[in-house]
């Protein structure tokens, strides 16, 4: 039976894989930070399923789930790990916390090498097995930064170049590294936005925070359905010969093409105009 | 007179770029984080600079610096610049390094970097007479060519290219441009200070590796690279510009270190890498039976 080590299975994206790669035959470990979240998943999935109780920002709980999984696999080699977690900080740069920043990066960039270093020894397996495979999961905005996600987006882009950098420092252990980039997925961050709203009133961001907020709101049910998703990671995990990175755009021309192909300052201009991020909004006040 | 901020000015690009500033006509705010510096600095760059004493990730220490300057600036005056260029680069094979390592990696090339544009903002904005600064950030090729055992740094500075058009973007609304400046290989004494490290992974599988590339390097990319002169010369071209472009790479060797990595697929230039990095299965099983 093949393993994986998936991490942030309690919703989104990640819980929709898990039930995915089982339907595919695969055994999931699936990694949440709470017991009630491990139960609601081993009520779920009886078979083919074991849970992971720990948090990213604690390297102990990260050593510990590895001894669990290696008991687990007897001898048998880890077929993949997944970094799928992620959690979002929102709010105009400026006003920005070093606390909050640290917080997005623990989550977002140290975890998941973290979690790389970690499994390392499984996915190399033994003499004679076939070394695994890591997907990270990053997203489009580390290539299109929209305003008030610059933390989210900072912390994907450092993990899309230390993607780069594990694929090539781990080529002579043959273990292949590989990047899912998704867009905008139903049900995703919208979800853990809804909080950083108010934080920032009284700054001149107040009302481009909230128009933001207004606008993901209303977008909440447009999306890609996280299975198309989870078909990338189940390609990335299986194909025999990976492409090194997946991209998913929710709208592939204006949500992807465009954005990448247009000059930046004309885009800087619309996404200002959009957000209220020009000056004379600033001097209209 | 016009002011700017420069991090980092004891040595390297920071040093270069403020005597040239000052050879411009500018006075140069220049952050250090030693007393020694500090005066040394002074003593050699003469009035036209005034050092500030703090560290990257010492807010408080920030905060005291952004009260001092805007002390020295005249009524009508702001800072029609910010240089942040101080970084440090912790080198190693991602498989050995420590989440410390990472922590202070992202702590002074991008938390503490945000850190200084954050304080110095509001000394930015434009007034009756001058117009908005803008923030030059110091960047490096590696943003888009991340090379094995500088992980963490090429990782800090493409953190930075999200930060740089996040923060042109929000910045917008006090016309506050901001620039970010893909510098590829100079030539200074960073490889000498690295090249203390690769004895640290002599028990390692990637020993062999690390030395071939820091023998690459001698050779090969530092030779072939920018002067500190040239580099605080594009700085100052790019402040003074009237419509400078968002983002750019400086670099001498253009064909080999950034045409041919970019438009090379990938999986290829994964394999080019390996072999001239001997970090191909081969390379690393003769060096086990060594």
């Amino acid at each position: 039976m093949r393993h994986i080590v998936i991490t942030g299975t309690s919703s989104g994206i990640g819980f929709a894989t898990v039930k995915y790669l089982i339907d595919r035959g695969f055994f999931v470990f699936g990694c949440v930070r709470t017991e009630k979240d491990a139960n609601e998943l081993r009520n779920a999935y009886p078979e083919q399923f074991s849970p992971l109780v720990f948090d990213l920002v604690e390297e102990e709980g990260i050593r510990n789930s590895v001894k669990e999984v290696e008991k687990h696999l007897d001898g048998q080699p880890l077929f993949g790990l997944v970094n799928n977690a992620a959690a979002v900080v929102s709010g105009p740069i400026a006003h920005m916390s070093k606390e909050d920043m640290f917080y997005q990066f623990e989550v977002n960039t140290f975890g998941p090498l973290n979690l790389c270093q970690a499994y390392f020894s499984l996915l190399r397996g033994k003499e004679g097995q076939q070394p695994g495979r890591i997907v990270n999961v990053t997203s489009l905005s580390g290539e299109i930064a929209m305003p008030f996600l610059g933390p989210y987006s900072a912390s994907k882009r450092a993990l899309m170049s230390m993607n780069h950098t594990l694929r090539r420092e781990f080529y002579p252990y043959g273990i292949d590294v590989i990047e899912v980039v998704p867009g905008r997925v139903k049900t995703g961050i919208i979800e853990k936005l809804s909080d950083a709203g108010s934080k920032y009133d009284g700054t001149d961001f107040e009302e481009p925070m909230r128009k933001r907020m207004e606008s993901a709101m209303e977008m909440r049910e447009f999306g890609l359905e996280p299975e198309v998703i989870s078909g990338a990671i189940h390609t990335a995990l299986t194909s025999r010969k990976p492409k090194y990175r997946y991209v998913k755009p929710d709208l592939y021309f204006k949500g992807y093409r465009l954005p990448t192909m247009l000059p930046a300052r004309m885009i800087d201009r619309v996404l200002g105009k959009q957000m209220r991020l020009l000056p004379s909004f600033l001097r209209s006040k | 007179m016009k002011h700017i901020l420069i991090t980092g000015v004891s040595s390297g690009i920071g040093y270069t770029s403020a005597k040239y500033f000052i050879e411009k006509g500018f006075h140069v705010f220049g952050s250090v984080r030693k007393e020694a510096d500090a005066q040394r600095v002074k003593s050699e760059l003469g009035d036209s600079i005034t050092p500030l004493l703090f560290d990257v990730v010492d807010e408080a220490a920030i905060a005291k610096a952004v009260e001092m300057a805007k002390a020295k600036l005249g009524p009508d005056e702001n800072l029609a610049g910010l240089i942040a260029n101080a970084g440090i680069h912790i080198p190693g094979p991602i498989l050995h390094l420590s989440r410390d390592d990472m922590r202070n990696q992202f702590e002074v090339n991008v938390f503490g970097a945000l850190s200084v544009i954050q304080a110095f903002v509001p000394l930015m904005r434009k007034t009756e007479s001058q117009k908005p600064g803008r923030v030059i950030h110091v960047s490096s090729t590696s943003a888009a060519i991340p090379l094995p055992y500088s992980s963490l740094y090429a990782a800090t500075k493409s953190a930075m290219h999200s930060l740089c058009d996040t923060l042109r973007r929000e910045l917008m609304l006090y016309e506050i441009d901001v620039i970010d400046i893909y510098v590829g290989p100079v030539k200074n004494d960073m490889v000498s200070k690295v090249s203390i490290y690769a004895e640290r992974y002599k028990d390692t599988d990637y020993y062999h590796s690390i030395t071939a590339r820091l023998e690459n390097a001698l050779k090969n990319t530092i030779p072939k690279g920018l002067t500190e002169r040239e580099v605080a010369k594009v700085l100052h071209d790019t402040l003074e510009k009237a419509k400078p472009k968002h983002r750019f790479a400086v670099n001498k060797d253009w064909f080999n270190t950034w045409f041919l990595p970019n438009i090379l697929p990938i999986r290829l230039l994964d394999k080019i890498l390996a072999k001239k990095l001997q970090l191909r299965p081969e390379d690393f099983a003769a060096n086990k039976a060594k």
